[in-house]
Parts: C-alpha cells; sequence; structure tokens
C-alpha cells in the first residue's frame, strides 16, 4: 500500500469511528418480542420437556427386588459363617488377610453401635428433608 | 467468553424456564433488528428474519456449549437467516438511482461530515448504512459499534478472515461516498 493510501485509510477510519460513536441500534417492532414468545410457546408446547427418569419402571422392579434380598440375607444370615467359608478356601493370608478386614470391621461396627442414637434420627431427618426438597424441584419443573 | 448472565439464562432456558428467553430477546432484540435490518434493508423483513433467528437460536440453544460469546453466536444466526431472506427473494430490476449516485463524483469533502450536529450524525450514517451493499453495514456494525475483531466477525460470519478485511475497506469507501451524496442532496435542498 502506498503512504497516500494509507493516510487515505487512516482519515476515514477515523471518521467512521467518530461517527459511530454516534450511532445506536434502531428500536425493534414492539411485536416482535410477543410474537417470538409466542412462537416460543407454541412450539413448548408441542414438545414440552419430559422428566425421563434414570431407574425406569421395569428397572426399578429388579433395583427394589434385589435391595429387599440384599436385607434379607443381612437379616438372616450370620456373616461370621462368611469368613469360615472363607478360611476353607485355604488363600494365602499373606496376599489377602480376609481376618484383619474382620477385625477392622468389627471395631467399626463397634463405634457405630456405641453412637448416640440421636445421630441417626438427624441422619434420617437430613435424608427426608433432602428428599422433599428435590421431589418438590421437580413438580416445579413440571 | 460469555456474559454470566447470559449463560444463567440459557441454563434456565434448558431447564424449560420460558421466561429466561423472554430475558435473552429484550436484551438483543435491537441489535439483532439492527444487523438484520443492515442486510435486507426492509423493516418488515427484519422484523421477520429477526423472529425467525431468535426461534432458530431457541430451537439450538441445546447446540450452544459456551465457547464463543453468546451475542456472536446468535449474530450469526441472525447474518445466515437474512441472507437467506435476500436469497429468496425474487430477482429485482436494476436500481438506476443508486447506481446513478455511485457514478456521480463528490461535491463535498470530509470537513462537512464534521461540522454536522450530533444528531444529523447519527440521521446520515443511518441513511448512508442503508444504502450499503449486502452484508456491509452488517460487518460495519460489528466492527465500529460493537467492536469486535477480525476473529470474532469471523466466528459471527463464517467469512474468511480476508474476505472480512475487503468488504470492511468496501464498506468503508462506500459509506463515505455514500455520506458525500446525502450531504450534497441535503444540501441543495437546503439551497
Amino acid at each position: 500500500m502506498k503512504q497516500g493510501d494509507h493516510n487515505n485509510f487512516d482519515i476515514e477510519d477515523k471518521l467512521i469511528k467518530e461517527l459511530f460513536q454516534e450511532f445506536s441500534p434502531e428500536e425493534a417492532p414492539e411485536l416482535l418480542k410477543q410474537t417470538t414468545m409466542n412462537r416460543v410457546f407454541k412450539d413448548w408446547s408441542e414438545n414440552p420437556v419430559v422428566y425421563k427418569p434414570i431407574i425406569n419402571k421395569t428397572n426399578r422392579i429388579w433395583v427394589v427386588g434385589g435391595l429387599v434380598a440384599l436385607l434379607a440375607l443381612t437379616f438372616l444370615m450370620d456373616a461370621t459363617v462368611l469368613l469360615e467359608y472363607w478360611n476353607d478356601l485355604d488363600i494365602n493370608a499373606t496376599y489377602l488377610d480376609v481376618g484383619a478386614i474382620n477385625k477392622g470391621l468389627s471395631s467399626l461396627s463397634h463405634t457405630i453401635q456405641n453412637l448416640p442414637s440421636i445421630l441417626y434420627f438427624v441422619g434420617i431427618g437430613l435424608v427426608f428433608i433432602l428428599g422433599i426438597d428435590r421431589l418438590f424441584n421437580r413438580l416445579a419443573k413440571v | 467468553m460469555s456474559d454470566s448472565n447470559d449463560i444463567e439464562l440459557i441454563k434456565a432456558v434448558r431447564t424449560g424456564d420460558l421466561a429466561a428467553f423472554s430475558q435473552i430477546i429484550d436484551k438483543y432484540q435491537h441489535m439483532a433488528f439492527t444487523l438484520a435490518n443492515g442486510i435486507v434493508k426492509n423493516k418488515q423483513e427484519a422484523e421477520e428474519v429477526t423472529q425467525d433467528a431468535f426461534f432458530k437460536a431457541y430451537k439450538a440453544l441445546d447446540k450452544f456449549k459456551g465457547k464463543a460469546v453468546f451475542s456472536t453466536w446468535l449474530y450469526r444466526i441472525v447474518y445466515n437467516t437474512a441472507l437467506s431472506k435476500l436469497r429468496s427473494r425474487k430477482p429485482e430490476t436494476s436500481d438506476l438511482e443508486n447506481k446513478e449516485l455511485l457514478k456521480n463524483e463528490s461535491l463535498i469533502d470530509d470537513n462537512s461530515i464534521n461540522q454536522l450536529e450530533r444528531k444529523e450524525k447519527k440521521k446520515v450514517l443511518k441513511m448512508a448504512l442503508a444504502r450499503l451493499k449486502e452484508d456491509d453495514a452488517f460487518i460495519l456494525i460489528l466492527y465500529y459499534y460493537k467492536e469486535l475483531s477480525i476473529e470474532e466477525i469471523e466466528k459471527a460470519t463464517d467469512l474468511s478472515k480476508s474476505n472480512i478485511k475487503v468488504k470492511l475497506h468496501r464498506g468503508r469507501k462506500q459509506l463515505q461516498k455514500e455520506l458525500k451524496f446525502i450531504l450534497q442532496d441535503e444540501l441543495k435542498s437546503f439551497i
């Protein structure tokens, strides 16, 4: 670009920049927003946002059934029997010392037993409040 | 990056909050309308283009990942919708009056622009922008008024950088010519 052309460009650029300082966007027609929102609302009502639960009805039966079975096993079975079965398998204890795990779990269960009952109630209360909050949040979005 | 308020509004729209989308329209309708009018040069068509662009933006909101600024993303939709509108028009007979205007040589120097009052400058600029070809006004507005960089205009139009520079150069020249002709006409009517 020649020097003269470059100077012209600078003058044009400066002039246009100055002019654009007085520029403001045009007012959009009053009905523009309303008409657009009508179209959006029509589309929304035709294709509503549907909540898709992660666990559907078929899966829910299996999940609930599994939980019930697990609970039944926990209550009906003596867990220490598992340890005897494990010992019968005669697995090298240097790699996996189940006795140590059992001891650790026993001390954990002992600690839990010694916790004041108020803590359990507070815990259940918290879970209940969180559950209610989630339920209302979902209802608000329907 | 996008305005944090825009991101919050987009999140709300995605969860089904239509009032949030109405806030987005409130915020961008004037700029979108101005840009659309810069291309189609017809207020009624510009309104249709703006409506279509907002509706397309609503439908495609899930595709907006927030990598670009939301306004740039929206202006791109406005740009493409306005160009489609132009292409859908029946070919018009050539505008002889406009061509004659372009042929004429300028009689007024740059000083006369500087001497204008603020209100007059605004009016004259709008008139001159309305006379520019296709998307030249769109690009000039983004560059000089919104102060977007060439890279940002590239995102908003999908044109190459060199193409944008050419259009800016051509737009500047054309705008200056148009300004001079408008001022010349005004001066004649005053005399």
